[in-house]
């Protein structure tokens, strides 16, 4: 059968925009073919390593599985949306560069979206909630060890609490932690 | 400043870009205009192809070309391994592989490929072409020792038996040393599983004409091998490519292979140069591309009465896939590591890697020594236990002391680096005490803690060529770019060799700048990242050629200044009158002059190739404390620490990352990770990321990491091997942990809850009418 | 494979337009993953998406109504749906997925590791139906026994009160569950439903009576029941042996019973 097409509107990383999109097609393919939004990546197409991640409406989605005509009438962002006009990093972005918490870098884009709508929640996680919020992401560099680090300052600046938040500090070397209660 | 950049966590050179979305990996610098390539997989594993009908894909709107693996007129066989190549036949890698084959060999072989302009016409046209493929179907053998026996099928008519290589090592007398009276014999199998490296990146290149040759655009470690081996598969000059590598996202040794690059360029040739992609999806990441090897090992000891070994051998059969890739190497490491760490003066040890009809098996994180730790630490607690030792103390007692020189590398053991480890890593966790709260417990939730150790080695001298490049330029305002061999691939290998430059040359961080991409038209020759090699070879080059350059500078100093050359130094970014510490002028003024004077103009570059004739041992050790739920069959990791002296740690934030994401790789490798294929048919089963999970956020514990730092004497900077070594102690430190909480010691990887059902009940741990 | 796409804006306008080449589509996490058997064989999506009236959550009666469009984080964040179902909920690992998955989705596919079908079976909840002869009310076990995949679920009503425990066995957090198993304490008893990789969803009627028959029998015997139940056909597979998922399904069951029964809870 002859493929479909059809004019998405929406807003993507602030700005109006609208373009012809095949049915079928996902949103990653959608923002980085046709937005040049590069930030989005391919990682496995099932939803499942989570590289894909953009916010959407102010919540995250795998936008592999996301069919980019559902996109109509929505607000998106994306990584490169983070990042301020003069190139600054919101504090989300910088903690996942000051914490260690990059290493090759494909995980990382979804990985700071959906830690951007865990620390702009307002909530305060514990650390099992907060393992939880970051479970759909895949990766095989870091051990997720320095990411959970970057989130719960950021999460715990968020919320005033400024003095908590150093008391996670460790750079570099962990230092023994309480083990996790056993459930 | 200088003795303070070594050994300071300064953040990624490109944590930055990629905090920000903006660094390019090959997908993301391919145009839009490409093609899309995708290749048509065997779906038999074991047959000749007899006819491919294309008519009806080639019918498929977008559909610009159906290759088949009759289209290949000439057939060059090549190497696909990321070794450096020999120009002595006897060590060359076999060259067993096509570009595209109408013998396939396992499912997944690459027997065909569309050009389409997108995607979704080349995944139809792939699902039309897969029923027009018609087989002769052959028997297959999925089964290493299977393989062997007479009667097997046989996969390459070279290799009797299956057998791609056997080798032996004979030490001393085992037959003599057992006559001894009083010695207890301890023995076990261990077996270990196939996994895959599952870098969220997939495999990915594209290729275009560009003059008279092609340029192939990689997602790989090794830019230069790439070349090399696109020339040999497509029987044309080396000369005639070039590979460009862009930031990749993880590589874990499945890119230190030659994966499709050959494939690519060889239909970007046949188009007349167009531009065409090859993006390799997650399914086919896990089965066409390269997986950890599965091996079974057979140990044997005899032990004195007080527990020392008396004699040892080993057996072990390594499942190395359809086609030799790295060959006997996996196997090889892991037979040279076993007399090494429990040195014994009778030792046999013998070894056999063996063709099946299955994916290929390759490089992975710890080439080999995953495997071998599982065996050697599994039996080595055996050992203990069968003397009633306490199993640290049973190390201590056995593993390689400190002096301990090995002929053939000539690596030396100069610290007590495991009795240090061992030390930092049991006061962290508490080892001794939670020992003994742990020693006889009932019920039916357990905690057990236990301790592992392995075996590694940097780089691969003696066995193969060690060389390392370095190009050095620097600009009018005194900072530089450099260039090495040694790829970034997420490890961080660029901002520990700016630390270096910067260290050596005498000029603050951030006026050195990484030339991150690779081009083999622009990067000096080297042969990339593996081996764990990166720190310590690098280090070489760097220091030479960084030494080179600062002469240069001084010699030009010497001009401007009228100071000798050895009264002058460069610190923090100026040059510095010795004698009295005074600063004569900043490098950007010196660089300046020197390019800008009427009077000896000169562009301030330094080049060198340093060949590495040495290596070091780079030991380290993984305590891991789980909880064990009997009658659910499930375990939780609680706390795992690895301690590993890695010589002088360059970026402590960098280097514990690099245990993280070891220790992670092993928490899978140890619980949960195993690719299956169906027995009847051959085909993969699990070879997606829903139904084969590595460990995910909820699955792990707080990762521990720490260091020993033993300067390495032989090294450049006091460093050593770093990348691989993590993953290797984590399995049996986890076998062993639950072990001493449930008193069942398994010889089987991954001890997933299936696993766990199997042994306990066999052993009336929990009700045995199920018993299998 | 489906190259069409119908944005339904209405219940009735997906039904009307539902052939037999035709798929549903709700969140998306099944029929848009790549390898989908869903989106291959069928020629046309209609995407439930746009359809007005399926997102909404009340309580009448002790009676709580889930629109089936409601994503799983909907009912984690809901004040209204009764935290038996949140912990079924966040069975599903991933957050970005439990913010696309819907109720109606995981129902409608009727998987062997479905993450809601075994509690949903175990407290009796009931589908609302949209089909082409008009509107219908049928139990979920009815439903999963004749799946009717032309009809639309347009919402799912369980009790608010109701003891009930889950429990879900995977490798690992995000892998496919071997076995979800729910227990709810009805007047009647436990009602036990559950399920089982590869096997389906299954209602555990025989030991529901053996519990009832016997609220002490022994865990051996519940094993022996499953060990050699015939109407189980479980197998082999890559999720592990028959006779470890008859292991698991009897000894999860002897807990959730006891759990449910005595003062565990």
């Amino acid at each position: 059968m002859d493929r479909q097409y059809k004019v998405v509107h929406c807003t993507i990383n602030g700005k109006k925009v609208e373009q012809v999109v095949d049915v079928r097609a996902s949103l990653t393919d959608m923002l980085r073919n046709d937005f040049r939004l590069t930030s989005v990546k391919k990682g496995c197409e099932v939803g499942e390593c989570g590289a894909c991640t953009v916010i959407i409406n102010g919540e995250g989605f795998n936008s592999c599985i996301y069919l980019a005509v559902w996109a109509e009438g929505k607000d998106i962002w994306t990584l490169e949306g983070l990042t301020g006009p003069g190139g600054e990093l919101s504090d989300i972005q910088q903690a996942f560069v000051d914490e260690g918490a990059i290493q090759c870098g494909f995980c990382t884009p979804g990985f700071i979206m959906t830690s951007w709508e865990i620390v702009n929640s307002g909530k305060e996680y514990t650390d099992d909630e907060l393992r939880k919020a970051l479970s759909g992401h895949l990766c095989r560099c870091t051990g997720y060890e320095n990411i959970f680090r970057a989130v719960k300052k950021t999460m715990l600046r968020h919320l005033g609490k400024y003095d908590e938040a150093e008391l996670v500090n460790s750079q570099g070397i962990t230092e023994y932690p309480e083990p996790m209660p056993f459930k | 400043m200088s003795k303070e950049i070594l050994g300071q966590a300064v953040t990624r050179l490109d944590a930055r870009d990629k905090a920000m979305g903006r660094i390019k990996y090959t997908d993301d610098l391919c145009d839009k205009g490409a093609l899309v390539i995708r290749v048509l997989h065997s779906t038999v594993a074991n047959g000749i192809v007899k006819k491919i009908d294309t008519s009806e894909a080639e019918k498929i709107p977008g559909v610009v070309r159906v290759f088949t693996c009759f289209d290949i007129k000439e057939k060059h066989y090549f190497p696909t391994a990321g070794h450096p190549w020999s120009t002595d036949p006897h060590h060359q890698d076999i060259a067993d592989r096509l570009v595209m084959t109408d013998r396939p060999l396992f499912y997944g072989d690459d027997i065909g490929a569309v050009v389409a302009e997108d995607e979704v016409a080349a995944a139809q046209a792939i699902r039309v072409l897969e029923k027009s493929v018609e087989y002769e179907e052959l028997p297959f053998v999925l089964d290493a020792q299977e393989a062997m026996k007479e009667g097997a099928p046989l996969l390459h008519e070279d290799f009797p038996n299956n057998v791609l290589t056997h080798t032996e090592i004979h030490m001393g007398s085992v037959e003599e040393a057992i006559k001894e009276p009083g010695l207890t014999k301890v023995e076990g199998w261990y077996h270990t599983q196939p996994v895959q490296h599952c870098h969220i990146e997939n495999f990915i290149c594209y290729a275009y004409g560009e003059g008279d040759r092609t340029v192939v655009v990689s997602s790989t470690q090794i830019p230069h091998i790439a070349r090399r081996v696109i020339g040999q598969a497509l029987g044309m000059d080396w000369g005639k490519f070039r590979v460009i590598k862009p930031y990749v996202g993880g590589g874990f040794g499945n890119k230190q292979d030659v994966l499709y690059e050959p494939l690519c360029a060889w239909i970007s040739i046949q188009m007349g140069g167009r531009l065409v992609k090859l993006d390799v999806p997650r399914e086919e990441t896990f089965i066409c591309n390269r997986i950890r090897h599965e091996i079974k090992y057979h140990i044997t000891s005899w032990m004195r009465p007080d527990g020392s070994f008396a004699a040892r051998t080993m057996k072990a059969w390594v499942n190395n896939g359809a086609y030799s890739s790295h060959g006997h190497a996996i196997a090889a490491k892991g037979l040279n590591a076993f007399p090494q760490l429990y040195p014994c003066d009778n030792i046999d040890g013998e070894t056999w890697t063996v063709y099946t009809n299955r994916s290929v098996a390759g490089a992975m994180r710890g080439y080999g020594m995953p495997q071998a730790s599982y065996a050697f630490e599994c039996h080595a607690e055996d050992c203990a236990r069968a003397m009633k030792m306490d199993p640290l103390e049973f190390r201590r007692k056995n593993l390689m002391p400190v002096g301990y020189y090995h002929a053939f590398s000539k690596n030396e053991l100069y610290s007590d680096t495991f009795n240090q480890c061992f030390d930092k890593g049991a006061e962290i966790i508490g080892y001794y005490d939670k020992v003994k709260e742990y020693a006889n417990q009932t019920g039916d939730i357990r905690r057990g803690i236990a301790v592992s150790t392995y075996w590694y080695n940097t780089a691969v001298y003696p066995i193969a060529l060690e060389t390392s490049s370095c190009r050095i330029v620097m600009n009018q305002d005194g900072s530089v770019q450099f260039q090495l061999g040694e790829t970034e691939i997420g490890q961080g290998a660029d901002t520990v060799a700016a630390q270096m430059i910067s260290d050596t040359l005498g000029i603050p961080l951030d006026m050195v700048h990484p030339v991150s991409c690779q081009d083999t038209d622009v990067t000096p020759f080297g042969t990339g990242v593996y081996a764990s090699r990166g720190t310590y070879t690098l280090g070489f080059s760097i220091k030479q050629t960084a030494l080179l350059l600062k002469q240069k500078v001084l010699e030009a100093a010497n001009q401007f200044t009228r100071m000798p050359v050895y009264n002058l130094d460069i610190v923090d970014g100026n040059i510095i009158r010795t004698t009295d510490g005074r600063k004569l002028m900043t490098i950007g003024e010196l660089a300046l002059e020197k390019l800008y004077t009427t009077e000896g103009s000169q562009h301030l570059t330094a080049e060198s190739t340093y060949q590495i004739r040495s290596n070091a041992y780079s030991f380290g050790c993984c305590f891991a404390e789980v909880e064990v739920d009997i009658p659910m069959c499930r375990v939780r990791l609680l706390n795992i620490v690895n301690v590993h002296d890695c010589g002088q740690v360059i970026n402590p934030m960098l280097a514990s990352g690099q245990i993280h994401g070891g220790q992670s790789m092993g928490i899978g490798y140890a619980l949960s990770e195993k690719l299956l294929w169906d027995a009847k048919t051959g085909k993969p089963l699990n070879n997606n990321l829903l139904d084969y999970k590595m460990s995910s956020f909820m699955d792990h514990p707080r990762l521990v990491a720490d260091f020993v730092e033993n300067y390495e004497p032989t090294s450049a900077y006091g460093t050593k091997g770093l990348g691989e070594p993590p993953v290797c102690p984590v399995a049996p430190a986890i076998r062993n942990a639950i072990g001493q909480a449930t008193g069942l010691y398994i010889n089987e990887l991954p001890l997933s809850p299936h696993t766990l059902f199997r042994e306990f009940t066999d052993a009336g741990l929990i009700n045995d009418s199920f018993a299998e | 494979m489906a190259t069409q796409l119908l944005m339904a804006k209405s219940p009735e306008e997906a039904v009307n337009n539902k052939t037999a080449t035709a798929a549903f589509l709700a969140g998306g996490t099944e029929v848009n993953r790549l390898g989908s058997d869903i989106a291959v064989k069928a020629d046309m999506l209609i995407s439930l998406k746009k359809c007005s009236g399926l997102s909404d959550i009340t309580e009448a009666d002790g009676y709580i109504t889930i629109g089936s469009m409601c994503t799983f984080q909907d009912l984690i964040e809901s004040d209204t749906v009764p935290c038996y179902l949140k912990e079924a909920a966040h069975f599903m690992a991933s957050r970005t997925k439990r913010n696309m998955a819907t109720i109606g989705g995981n129902i409608a596919s009727l998987r062997s590791d479905s993450y809601l079908i075994p509690t949903l079976m175990a407290v009796g909840a009931v589908l609302e139906m949209e089909g082409n002869n008009g509107s219908c009310r049928i139990g979920i076990a009815e439903y999963v026994d004749r799946s009717e995949a032309d009809a639309l679920i347009t919402s799912v009503t369980v009790p608010k009160e109701i003891k009930v425990i889950s429990r879900r066995f995977a490798n690992t957090a995000q892998s496919h569950a071997v076995l979800t198993m729910s227990a709810a304490l009805t007047e009647e008893g436990i009602w036990l439903d559950g399920a089982v990789k590869n096997v389906g969803l299954l209602h555990f009627c025989d030991l529901e009576k053996a519990f009832r028959e016997d609220p002490d029998i022994s865990e051996e015997a519940i094993i022996e029941m499953v060990r050699v139940c015939t109407g189980l056909h479980t197998a082999d597979d890559m999720f592990g042996s028959d006779t470890y998922k008859r292991y698991l399904i009897a000894v999860t069951a002897y807990d959730l019973h006891k759990r449910l029964v005595g003062k565990e809870v």
